[in-house]
């Protein structure tokens, strides 16, 4: 579980980007951060796993508060997945998979690129999960489209069996039918194995679609939280005023 | 942009607008400064002799002049050096055990008539005395020396190079911003990485020469430390030049530092650390020969010790060996990059 209690990151320059936020958000849930640029979803996302540090107020998941401290061990538990994917395209599919569990491979093992055969394994049924063939395994990811590069970013983030994973604007550079196709296979893989999502999005029917709920920020502050069926064109002026 | 209340329109006159001269007492200030810099530092440095000479060349060369200084100096030299010296000569006397049905490959004995002068301690004079001594000829004796000395040479530079990566690679790390375990470690690397630039190989040779004595040892370290300070620099550009996006996944889930730039950073700056290598070792190839001259190994041994003894000629078939061999590898290298620019491009 994440809590939030008044939760605030002010910039040196004087900006909110999140302004006094308490939130809870309960195992298993699929959320959806939902707001128009600028609004602080991605900070929100960068505060919960601890690249930026709050001004105020405090984070505690699963029942840890998150420290300077407590960092390496609450990282071991949250994936994330970036709107520009993040990968590193002159590396293949697998090993780009695998990057992902590198806090579980020795150095030695690291230096020479020899991974566990069970990661490696586990690497192939989580490409296979998210729609990828045997022959993508050695490709490089630059020769990927976007969307197999975002079905490779999911792959990554899910190598470790994180409790949560944080998705920013995961498919903000895709096409329509391509973002549903990847946010499908990120809520499947969710739901498999009962990882909590926050997905940070700024397209209204994809969060409808997806989102058990949505949290609707604006200008730093949650101006909504409640599910889709809830979300009026009222709520939706006052997320995009 | 809109006009306040009450401004009037004036009428637009291009005969007034003030042109700038196009140049000014500043420019015509560093003109004057530049040319006495010039006038001065050309005087210290001969350069109207040399002015004078090359026109006088270039006179006789055309048929102007029946004579210059440096046309006469040309032809002395070019007389000396062609034909380039490949067959090597060595009397039968000093050579060990030698067996005349066993000739070396390319070789034949002959019959050579050395006329030398000596004193007559009698006479009180200087005689002429003939001498007829048997001498073996290996055709392509000194040929096959030179390649062995450039293939030395060639050694030196490899070994260079390996040295000058292994060096770089933590001064890399501890010099780029991002990787640097502190500020100190950060600014000592970064000082010690300039100082590896700063200091000449030809100097550090000559030091190491004294140290490890003559011999390939120098010339490696040489090459290796300078080149060393050059990796050093690029590397850790590079690594502070990559894309933060990978890094930041892989430090936010625990992977740690070294890990990191070995997943995140080196992928990425692959291609470039491979274009700088090749470069190097060009360049090391070079180095490698000239490091020689002061006694550091290879080539650059042969070269200075031939030209200590006017063999001109012996110093003509050094020359064009190292002409092919750096034409070679300068095509090989281009290649490999050419090769590596396409996979890259992929």
């Amino acid at each position: 579980m994440i809590q939030l209690q008044t939760l605030t990151k002010q910039y040196p320059d004087g900006t909110f980007a999140i302004d006094d936020i308490s939130l809870e958000i309960q195992e298993g849930e699929f959320c959806v951060l939902l707001g128009p640029s600028g609004a602080g979803k991605s900070t929100l996302l960068k505060l919960l796993n601890g690249m930026v540090t709050p001004s105020k107020g405090s984070i505690t998941i699963n029942g840890k508060t998150l420290l300077p401290k407590a960092l390496k061990e609450i990282r071991s538990i949250i994936s994330t997945i970036h709107q520009n994917f993040n990968l590193v395209t002159r590396m293949s599919v697998e090993k780009n998979v695998l990057a992902g569990a590198l806090s579980k491979v020795s150095l030695l093992r690291a230096l020479f690129g020899v991974f566990p055969q069970p990661l490696r394994r586990k690497a192939c049924d989580l490409i296979a999960s998210v729609g990828l063939e045997e022959k993508h395994l050695y490709r490089r990811v630059v020769e990927l489209s976007g969307g197999q590069q975002q079905r490779v970013g999911i792959a990554r983030a899910f190598i470790l069996d994180p409790s949560i994973v944080l998705a920013d604007e995961p498919v903000a550079s895709l096409d329509p039918n391509i973002s549903r196709n990847v946010l499908s296979i990120l809520r499947n893989a969710a739901q498999r194995n009962n990882t909590t999502v926050l997905c940070s999005l700024h397209q209204v029917d994809l969060a409808k679609e997806f989102g058990e709920r949505i949290i609707g920020v604006n200008k730093g502050k949650i101006v909504f939280d409640g599910t889709p069926e809830l979300l009026t064109q009222q709520d939706l002026e006052k997320i995009y005023a | 942009m809109s006009k306040q209340k009450g401004e009037q329109e004036q009428p637009i006159n291009p005969s007034q607008w003030k042109l700038h001269q196009p140049y000014n007492a500043k420019t015509v200030g560093i003109l004057i400064v530049l040319f006495v810099i010039l006038i001065h530092t050309g005087k210290n440095t001969e350069v109207p002799r040399m002015i004078s000479s090359t026109f006088e060349w270039a006179q006789d060369l055309v048929g102007l002049k029946e004579t210059s200084e440096i046309g006469r100096g040309t032809q002395k030299l070019a007389e000396k050096m062609f034909p380039p010296v490949i067959s090597e000569r060595q009397e039968l006397s000093r050579i060990d055990d030698f067996d005349p049905d066993n000739l070396p490959l390319f070789s034949h004995v002959e019959k050579e008539v050395q006329i030398y002068k000596e004193y007559n301690t009698d006479t009180l004079e200087l005689e002429e005395v003939r001498e007829e001594k048997e001498v073996l000829v290996k055709r392509f004796g000194y040929l096959v020396h030179v390649i062995k000395k450039m293939y030395d040479s060639l050694e030196i530079a490899l070994w260079g190079t390996i040295i000058a990566i292994i060096v770089s690679i933590p001064l890399a790390y501890c010099s780029s911003a991002n990787y640097a375990p502190n500020k100190p470690i950060y600014h000592a690397a970064r000082a010690f990485v300039s100082l590896l630039r700063a200091v000449p190989e030809l100097i550090s040779a000559l030091f190491l020469v004294l140290a490890f004595g003559f011999g390939p040892v120098a010339g490696i370290l040489a090459l290796g430390f300078h080149c060393a300070g050059f990796f050093g620099k690029f590397y850790a550009e590079d690594i502070e030049n990559a894309d933060r996006g990978p890094q930041d996944v892989m430090l936010a889930v625990n992977a740690g530092k070294i890990k990191t730039l070995l997943y995140g950073v080196f992928p990425q700056v692959f291609p470039q650390y491979v274009a700088y290598t090749l470069y190097i070792v060009d360049r090391n190839v070079r180095m490698a020969i000239v490091v020689g001259i002061v006694g550091a190994g290879g080539i650059g041994m042969e070269l200075k010790g031939r030209f200590d003894m006017f063999d001109y000629g012996h110093v003509c078939t050094i020359l064009i060996a190292l002409f092919v061999t750096v034409f070679s590898l300068d095509i090989l290298s281009a290649k490999i990059r050419q090769s590596l620019i396409k996979e890259n491009n992929k």
